[in-house]
């Protein structure tokens, strides 16, 4: 990928550079090339269509991982009226790799959680997200934020997009794993609604530790799985490059979860990704939490627990086998 | 004596776990295997001992300490009181490949015929000194232990059983984590078994969770660091990402013993070391520590048999009874990434520190020893011995 331009979309840049070419050339010269314009134009779309009527589950793989894609930050910014970031774990110090806080959606006052990866191609902003790798710290804020959610019963809207907990020297020291486990235990157990989007990248236990929910949503080139398609295919061929093929047989993209009833619906995307029109993106994203969330509301704190936990009980109930599911 | 040994495993056929073909196939083997295997090269001191001294022993070389890793049954008969039966829960729950993972049906088929187990976890309920428990062991010779949906299910419904039942649950781990051929699936074993340990600890009952080489990634990360008490043994690998993921993403060395279980309780998240030999009786007094005194069982000669008019028994068959209705309590790297998933490659790396003969090379993985159900065809005493010994400490 050069320039934010993905290999798959080099003939249809062509395509849009002389188009380009000739709409100058219209306007300079005063030559009417209207029609070839059109002809060009309607060529351009329906090969965008083309290309991403067949797009694999690789390369939405690297469209979820786009440096352009928009971050945490920027969807809250787009979707909430107001956003109040709360920083620290009271433990050991300020995770920058997570956000979280207050913030208010049509008036209602909601929490807000979600890893945060350094915006664009802003090295500064990267190291102070540690690439968006969250350490245990980040994992304890986020799971005290829940709770206080949960205290002044909020609902809690997680945005998700990590590839994974932090694997380091120090996550390790400090109990990334323990921490991992206690997000997920008292998660679950939250007596308020709680939406979990997963919007770019949904890596293993590092997501998880903040997916448990009693809705799953997420974006249409997002990927959510049990590891990375690249270690995937270090430990099944001792061969990061069969990457793609570890993409396919992971069933990691948005319309697989669906088909195996794992999420609960697919937001989409503007052809090319999230990108291309972030504010669209924003746009449906809220209209779906805000129908989640009416739904949800109607429902008692117990009942709404009981259902969380019924819901993921039955992944993997072998008194009601999953159906095979085929490529 | 030999055919009580058995009957632990065989009283019920309702309860029975071994399938008779696999374990045909694993006596045949073990008897074939028997002469490579007598001698046995410690990895970590490199002294050579007598099988059946090393297996008396719990499995712990007499020279060094190394514990070497023990399958599901052996770890079971380590754990229970051999006059009581040890009633398996759920021997039937298997599963298809859900996703038609490449090459996961016939690594399963392998390791079924290699351990005769069924699947990566034996859960059930036996008496640990005078207290009935639900017990749980990952074995990882099945696919390095990792979790999928049997696992988590087994796991799950285990915690659940408990829960009904008012019962303590003791769970020994040993996994490289979530199971990566399952994918998605696996990774939400982690919810499901991290909900019914809360569920448990919400009705007030005890979690003992024992660590054992090693404890990683997804099963670190969902119900093995979740214990009231954790207990780990001397050097077992317990941690969140594999040490190889986190030279890969910061690329340098890490300290040898960042993920020593040693380590991991100096930094504060393990309650105990307990070597092997001194496990069981731990584990009896944490369990008289949060007995009730109305739940126990009354002390049984080991020379009785079990029998059906057992009140241990006939109260298994109520729960059994129950357990057809459902259950109550969970209601109805280029990337850095952590390791989620146990491969067998990584299983075949980790193995090299389970027994091994001295004279067959790589992949004699049959040397690890054998269930003892099948043992006590050859030698029955020797298990006995390992807990009288062990009692006499």
């Amino acid at each position: 990928m050069a320039n934010g331009v993905f290999e798959w979309e080099k003939p249809l840049v062509e395509l849009e550079k002389r188009i380009a070419e000739l709409q100058s050339f219209t306007q300079e010269k005063a030559i009417d090339f209207s029609e070839e314009i059109k002809t060009l134009e309607r060529k351009a779309e329906s090969l965008r269509r083309e290309i991403y009527a067949n797009i694999t589950p690789w390369q939405r793989v690297q469209m979820a991982r786009h440096k352009d894609r928009p971050t945490t930050l920027d969807y809250i910014e787009m979707i909430f009226d107001d956003f109040m970031e709360l920083h620290g774990d009271r433990t050991v110090r300020d995770d920058a790799a997570i956000v979280g806080g207050l913030a208010s959606l049509n008036g209602r006052a909601v929490t807000v959680v979600g890893p945060q990866k350094g915006r664009g191609r802003d090295t500064k902003e990267n190291l102070l997200r540690n690439f968006g790798l969250p350490h245990p710290e980040g994992y304890r804020k986020a799971l005290r934020l829940m709770r206080q959610a949960a205290k002044f019963k909020r609902p809690i809207i997680s945005l998700i997009d990590v590839v994974g907990a932090f694997p380091g020297v120090e996550a390790e020291e400090r109990g990334q794993g323990v921490v991992i486990a206690e997000c997920i235990r008292y998660m679950s157990f939250l007596e308020v609604p709680i939406i979990c989007i997963i919007t770019g990248e949904g890596g293993s236990g590092g997501a998880l530790a903040i997916g448990v929910g009693d809705r799953l949503l997420m974006l249409e080139n997002a990927w959510y799985s049990v590891i990375s398609p690249e270690m995937c295919a270090q430990i099944l061929w001792k061969d990061t490059g069969r990457a793609a093929e570890a993409a396919e047989v992971l069933h990691l993209t948005a319309a697989d979860l669906r088909a195996l009833g794992i999420i609960d619906e697919v937001l989409s995307e503007p052809l090319g990704g999230a990108h291309r029109n972030p504010q669209q993106v924003s746009a449906t994203m809220k209209e779906a939490i805000i129908r989640h969330l009416d739904e949800l509301a109607t429902i008692p704190a117990d009942q709404l627990v009981r259902q969380r936990l019924a819901r993921f009980r039955k992944i993997g109930d072998l008194r009601s086998p999953i159906t095979s599911f085929s490529n | 004596m030999v055919s009580k040994l058995r009957d632990i495993f065989r009283s019920k056929p309702k309860y029975v776990t071994v399938k008779p073909i696999a374990q045909g196939k694993q006596e045949q083997k073990a008897k074939a295997q028997v002469p490579d295997n007598t001698w046995i090269k410690c990895p970590e001191c490199n002294v050579t001992l007598y099988r059946k001294d090393l297996e008396r022993n719990l499995n712990v070389c007499e020279k060094c300490d190394h514990h070497y890793q023990v399958d599901a049954r052996t770890r079971i008969m380590q754990l229970i009181e051999p006059q009581y039966p040890f009633e398996e829960y759920d021997a039937d729950v298997t599963q298809v490949d859900p996703l038609n993972f490449p090459s996961y049906a016939e690594k399963r088929e392998r390791d079924a015929a290699k351990t005769g187990l069924t699947e990566g976890v034996v859960t059930g309920k036996g008496v640990i000194g005078r207290y009935p428990v639900v017990l749980g062991v990952l074995d990882f010779g099945f696919m390095g232990g990792s979790m999928g949906s049997v696992v988590g299910e087994k796991i799950t419904r285990a915690f659940a059983r408990a829960t009904e039942a008012k019962l303590p649950v003791v769970l020994v781990s040993s996994s490289g984590g979530a199971r990566m051929q399952e994918s998605i699936i696996s990774l939400m074993q982690m919810q499901k078994t991290a909900a019914a340990v809360e569920t448990h600890s919400r009705a007030g009952l005890l979690y003992i969770s024992v660590l054992a080489n090693p404890t990683m990634a997804g099963v670190y990360g969902s119900f093995a660091s979740q214990g009231d008490v954790n207990i780990a043994e001397p050097g077992a690998t317990v941690g969140f990402a594999g040490k190889g993921v986190i030279e890969a993403a910061i690329g340098k060395s890490v300290p040898a013993n960042l993920q020593k279980a040693e380590t991991v309780y100096a930094n504060g998240f393990i309650d105990l070391i307990v070597p092997r030999r001194q496990l069981k009786e731990t584990i009896e007094k944490l369990l008289a520590f949060h007995s009730d005194g109305i739940n126990v069982v009354e002390p049984v000669s080991a020379d009785e048999a079990p029998t059906q008019e057992h009140p241990l028994v006939l109260a298994e068959a109520a729960v059994a009874a129950e357990s057809s209705a459902p259950l109550q309590g969970v209601s109805a790297d280029e990337e850095p990434a952590e390791l989620p998933a146990a491969s067998e490659d990584e299983a075949d790396v980790k193995d090299d520190k389970a027994v091994k003969p001295v004279k067959k090379g790589r992949g004699s993985r049959k040397a690890k020893a054998e269930p003892v159900s099948d043992k006590s065809e050859a030698e029955p005493v020797a298990p006995r011995r390992g807990l009288k010994r062990r009692r006499a400490t």
